[in-house]
Parts: structure tokens; C-alpha cells; sequence
């Protein structure tokens, strides 16, 4: 009577796992991000989609990512959900981790790796100026394009700009102080940037 | 006996490899600092289409004259793979043109729209605007830099 309770109880336990978490099988589901791979680049806000192979309707629950250092952001998207948004700062590869809901069970499945590009690799020179010899002036204005370009595209911080002063304006600028990615950056990031700022004199 | 003792191990098993199921839940791995921020939401309704802006510049040296690359990407949430036509403008915040139009169509598949001019109007802000069409869908999104 026990052992039948016992593996009635097993078998209980292994349905319910079956049913209510799984892994996704990559024949059940479509990952596709909605743009060209030539455009996955810093600072793109990429979309991407998952659909179901047998057409059930997906809702994302969650989504981790990896091997990003902090520079990358996602959002599920509120209208959609079977789409999620991730845009990243720097350049390197991202994996995710995805947990989602199809009919009425919920599935883990995984996506990636994705390599994030400089705007610059993809697209050619477009840069600030001049060629750039010196490798910290040009790690600096990479920082400064991937970081500061977006809101200081035409008016230019002073080219005697300080590292302090760059700290102080990400602790008191509003726009500032709500951008995460900017808490991001090292001191030795600002003294890339602050060098690159000088070198336009 | 042995069946019982089986019967237990089993449930000890079960119970073991099945412990984590049911409702999930999610911890960061390792560093909490590595895993990535909530990204600001870019659209305030449902969006027909994805779109994103980038705009960089360069002075031209000895002139006051700025050489404009703009990068749209235009994606398609519905799987209907039909074309997009476009138009870009790019102006400042009083609406003063800096470049010309760009229009054209996207394909399916395609999404990255990538074009250059050149001003010589200073402008404090700059303004992309995308006018997008597909069969009886159209929108509009606005980026401002």
C-alpha cells in the first residue's frame, strides 16, 4: 500500500513538473530579433520577437541577461508581450535567459549569444573630427559617443571639461542623474572621456 | 521492506530533482551589478512598428560647416512580410530643415535606413522625424537629440 502511494506520488510530482515547467523546445518556439545583425550596435534599441511554431500565444514573464558588464538595459514591452527591448552601451556578446508562458504552461528557454557592435565598426568613419592617432583619445571618444553623444550631440562639453566636473554634473544634472548608465562609467572611463574632450581644442 | 525502502528513496529523489518547480523564481547570478538596468520604455501607445534613431556628426575642419550620418532601423512586428515605405526628415526644433527628405522602401528582411548631408545651419537641438506606411497603416515617430 505504501510503495504504491509512494510512486503514485512520484508520478504525480513528475506530471506536474512536465506540465507546468519545462524546458522550450527549440522546435516550439521562433526567437527573431525585428532588425538587420548589421544593425545590432551600442546604443540601438533592438526589438525582439518570440513566436510559437504552432501559433499559442506567448507572453514573456522574464528575461536575464549575461556577459553584459552592466551595459545593457531590456524592457519587456507592455503592448506586446511577446516582445522585449534590449539596447546596449558597449560593445560585446549578451546572452539571455528567458522564462515565458505558452497556453497554460510556463517554459524556460535560452537566446543568444548576440554581439553588440560600436556604431563604428559597422558604418565607417563618424567620428568628431579629425583621425584619432593617440588609443586612449580614441577609447575616449568611443566612451563619449556611446555614453554622452545622445543629449551633447551639436553642444560639446568645454574642452577644459574636468573629470570632477563630469562626476558632479552626472550627481546634479537631472537628465543626468536618472540616466543608469552613466553611474556606470569608471573613474578611469571619465579620464578617457575628459581626454578625448581636451584633444578638441 | 526493500520495496518500501525503494519507495522512500525514490520520493527523497523526487523530491530532490523536483524541488525547484512550480512557480519559479529568479536570483541574479553573482554580481547584482551585472545584470543590466530597466530600459526607459521609447513608446507611450502600442507601437505599429519598432523604429530607432541615431544621429552623429562631424565640424568640418576650418569651416562652419557639420556633416550629418543618420541611422534609422525600422522593424516590422507582424509577420506579414510586407514592405514599409519611408521618409525621414531631419530638422531643428523650430522645424527648419537641416537635411533633405530621405524616403524609400524597406523590404522584409531589411531594416537599417543609413544616409548623410550636409548643413550649414547650427542648430541646438536636432529633430529626426519618421513617417512610416504599410497598406492602410501609417505612423510617425519622432526622436529628438
Amino acid at each position: 500500500m505504501n510503495c504504491k502511494l509512494s510512486i503514485l506520488t512520484f508520478l504525480t510530482l513528475f506530471a506536474t513538473a512536465l506540465t507546468e515547467y519545462a524546458w522550450a523546445d527549440a522546435k516550439l518556439l521562433t526567437i527573431r530579433g525585428l532588425y538587420e545583425r548589421s544593425s545590432y550596435t551600442v546604443n540601438t534599441t533592438l526589438p525582439f520577437v518570440i513566436d510559437s511554431r504552432n501559433g499559442q500565444e506567448v507572453k514573456i514573464l522574464r528575461v536575464e541577461m549575461a556577459n553584459i558588464k552592466g551595459a545593457c538595459g531590456m524592457r519587456i514591452d507592455p503592448f506586446r508581450a511577446n516582445v522585449f527591448l534590449v539596447r546596449c552601451s558597449s560593445a560585446g556578446q549578451v546572452d539571455f535567459r528567458i522564462l515565458l508562458e505558452l497556453g497554460s504552461s510556463t517554459f524556460e528557454t535560452f537566446f543568444g549569444p548576440i554581439s553588440i557592435d560600436n556604431f563604428q565598426d559597422n558604418l565607417g568613419s563618424t567620428g568628431s573630427g579629425s583621425p584619432v592617432d593617440d588609443p586612449e583619445i580614441f577609447k575616449g571618444q568611443q566612451l563619449f559617443g556611446s555614453y554622452c553623444v545622445r543629449c551633447h550631440l551639436v553642444e560639446r562639453p568645454h574642452a577644459s571639461t574636468t573629470v570632477a566636473d563630469i562626476k558632479s554634473a552626472i550627481r546634479t544634472v537631472p537628465s543626468m542623474r536618472q540616466d543608469a548608465q552613466l553611474r556606470t562609467l569608471t573613474e578611469a572611463n571619465l579620464e578617457l572621456v575628459r581626454k578625448f574632450l581636451g584633444s578638441r581644442k | 521492506m526493500k520495496r518500501g525502502l525503494f519507495a522512500v528513496a525514490m520520493l527523497c529523489l523526487a523530491t530532490l530533482v523536483f524541488q525547484n518547480c512550480g512557480a519559479p523564481t529568479y536570483k541574479n547570478v553573482g554580481d547584482p551589478s551585472l545584470a543590466g538596468f530597466d530600459l526607459a520604455y521609447p513608446y507611450s501607445a502600442k507601437p505599429q512598428f519598432y523604429v530607432d534613431a541615431q544621429v552623429l556628426y562631424k565640424k568640418m575642419e576650418g569651416v562652419d560647416i557639420r556633416e550629418f550620418k543618420v541611422f534609422v532601423n525600422i522593424g516590422d512586428p507582424k509577420s506579414t512580410r510586407e514592405e514599409v515605405s519611408y521618409q525621414v526628415d531631419v530638422q531643428d526644433s523650430k522645424g527648419e530643415v537641416l537635411c533633405p527628405s530621405h524616403s524609400g522602401v524597406i523590404l522584409p528582411g531589411q531594416s537599417a535606413i543609413l544616409f548623410d548631408c550636409v548643413s550649414a545651419y547650427i542648430a541646438s537641438q536636432v529633430r529626426v522625424i519618421v513617417s512610416l506606411r504599410q497598406s492602410s497603416n501609417k505612423d510617425t515617430v519622432q526622436f529628438i537629440f
